[in-house]
């Protein structure tokens, strides 16, 4: 990375084998700028980024889902009422991990399906599902390439927490007082304006406790993204974490896993207690003139 | 620009709420069993009767919080249209529905003050929605009814900082600011402690005195005979007596509303 990286771990190299030679601390810093940036940890970071990313764009999918859930459970309609249950009853019974597999293995196949049989290789001779095989001609089938993969990866998140949020919301909805409603509805307000300007601001106080954990939990069914063959911060922490001898690297070191999975515990907590700050701060907004566990002592 | 206290301009004659032949039921529990009810322009009409006679049912079936299962509700001479729905029947026409509230507007016993709300956000809040009205003529609006009530120091509060007394008095701004054709009063004062209850009783008084057109359903009787241009009592669902306050308190007929008004404290 840096123009003397190469001189460097070249000293520190020899260093390491000669006890007569000795590396004083500024070496030692100079060592770490370079070690720290060789390509490997760039990725590292990277990842680190790709999961911060996730989560941003998980968060307005699971949202998005989480209403329609929530409010289409509530429909007029039987199918849409029948479907949403379903949705919220399935998701949230079954483990997260055969989601994790399941989802964006049906959306892969489900795109190939469409692309295979209407838009390529309309005169294909092999038929798509074969016996138990699964064959789109070669137009139609998806490269894993690493951006499919978090764009699955923001999918299934969304469907799977899009479900959890769906309870929350249905939940919070039910715990505005029907008074609230009820009285918008006597001054003349159409159900529209009802929802609108008095259920749904009223509604995030109930459903904030419940966003905090749903989020604490996203944050830590990160690592589960390996699952769907993205590098994760794991992999490469795992990776870097080995010991590196003299002879094949260039950075050589001892075994350091326990430093790496501590930093990536410590990136974990960061993240979780940032989340915690901005959660008190949204639940003050929310509060604001709500009677809800307000005493002046906090006690019984 | 609204006028202090005006109403919209309404058909010279006839009542400006006519109920007839209502009948509603929960399940099977049978609560208005044909009941007729007329508030001519400027009426001060008082509900009484001991709990479940269907008194406050009864006013809520006047702006259609309740959907009555027979009889007809006419308001400012405009007949609300019903379609059949399974046994019962649903107001075939939302918007007029809401348009018949915006001229009706109702105090409920727990104030229902908006909790997300300050007071000045309340009472603006159904005029900016409902009459359309800009920000700036709601909140004049708003801080002219506020101040009639006697709480303009209040509007930046919230709900749950005032009194239940104040709060009710922001309740009562709330359903001035709209300039309705007629008050629904659902037990104004029941919720409030004995010492509140004359300050949100002294407000009442003071627009019942204005001619306005309200119906009340009350428990205080001493307040249905100082107010009350008429006074309708309750029992079982149905009207059993009906009359002035000085007929009603003072020569009871039937033996029904003796027995009432012995048993309540104030007479």
């Amino acid at each position: 990375m840096f123009e003397y990286c190469p001189a460097i771990a070249e000293q520190v190299k020899l260093a390491l084998g000669d006890e007569t030679l000795s590396i004083s601390l500024w070496d030692r810093v100079e060592w770490f700028s370079c070690y720290f940036t060789t390509k490997k940890h760039l990725s590292i970071f990277r990842a680190a980024g790709v999961v911060l990313l996730i989560l941003a764009f998980t968060v307005p999918v699971a949202l998005t889902l989480g209403f329609l859930g929530a409010l289409g459970k509530a429909s007029r309609w039987p199918v849409i009422s029948q479907v949403c249950t379903v949705y919220v009853i399935m998701v949230r019974g079954i483990p997260d991990i055969i989601f994790f597999l399941f989802v964006p293995l049906t959306i892969e196949i489900g795109i190939e399906y469409v692309m295979h049989s209407f838009i390529y290789c309309r005169d294909a001779t092999e038929p798509f599902f074969n016996g138990i095989n699964i064959q789109p001609c070669a137009d139609a089938a998806i490269i894993p390439t690493q951006f499919n993969r978090i764009v699955l990866a923001i999918v299934a998140y969304g469907i799977v927490f899009g479900s959890f949020a769906a309870n929350i919301i249905d939940g919070a909805l039910k715990a505005v007082p029907f008074g609230q409603r009820e009285t918008g509805a006597a001054f003349g307000l159409t159900q529209r304006q009802v929802f609108l300007d008095i259920h749904l601001p009223q509604m995030w106080r109930y459903a904030l406790p419940g966003f905090s954990n749903l989020w604490l939990i996203l944050i830590k069914a990160t690592p589960l993204l390996f699952l769907l063959g993205i590098q994760d911060i794991i992999y490469y922490a795992d990776l870097l974490g080995k010991m590196a001898t003299r002879r094949y690297s260039t950075y050589p070191h001892g075994d350091w896993k326990l430093w790496y999975f501590i930093a990536l515990g410590l990136f974990y907590l960061l993240l979780t207690m940032g989340s915690q700050l901005v959660f008190s701060q949204l639940e003050r907004r929310f509060n604001k003139g709500m009677v809800i566990n307000e005493t002046s002592s906090g006690r019984v | 620009m609204p006028s202090a206290d005006t109403s919209a301009p309404q058909p010279a004659s006839g009542p400006v709420i006519a109920l007839s032949g209502i009948e509603k039921s929960f399940g099977s529990l049978d609560v208005l069993k044909g009941v007729d009810l007329a508030a001519n322009r400027g009426d001060v009409v008082a509900m009484i009767g001991s709990s479940g006679s269907g008194k406050s049912t009864l006013l809520r079936c006047v702006n259609l919080l309740e959907v009555p299962e027979r009889g007809d509700i006419t308001i400012n001479g405009e007949a609300v249209g019903f379609d059949r729905r399974g046994a019962g029947r649903v107001p075939s026409s939302a918007a007029q529905v809401n348009r018949m509230r915006a001229n009706l507007s109702m105090v409920f016993q727990q104030f229902n003050l908006w909790a997300h709300l300050s007071i000045l956000e309340n009472v603006m809040l159904p005029q900016r929605r409902v009459l359309k009205r800009d920000r700036a003529q709601a909140q004049q609006r708003s801080l002219e009814t506020l101040k009639r009530v006697g709480i303009e120091d209040k509007a930046d509060a919230f709900p749950a900082q005032l009194s239940g007394g104040q709060q009710q008095r922001a309740a009562i701004a709330r359903a001035l600011a709209m300039d309705p054709t007629a008050l629904l009063f659902d037990e104004p004062t029941s919720a409030l402690d004995p010492e509140l209850e004359g300050e949100v009783l002294r407000v009442i008084q003071s627009l019942a005195e204005e001619d306005r057109t309200m119906l009340l359903v009350t428990h205080d009787m001493r307040f249905a005979r100082d107010v009350a241009d008429k006074v309708v009592f309750l029992h079982q669902g149905r009207i059993e007596e009906e009359g002035t306050p000085t007929e009603i308190f003072d020569s009871p007929k039937s033996e029904r509303l003796q027995q009432f008004l012995s048993a309540s404290d104030h007479r």
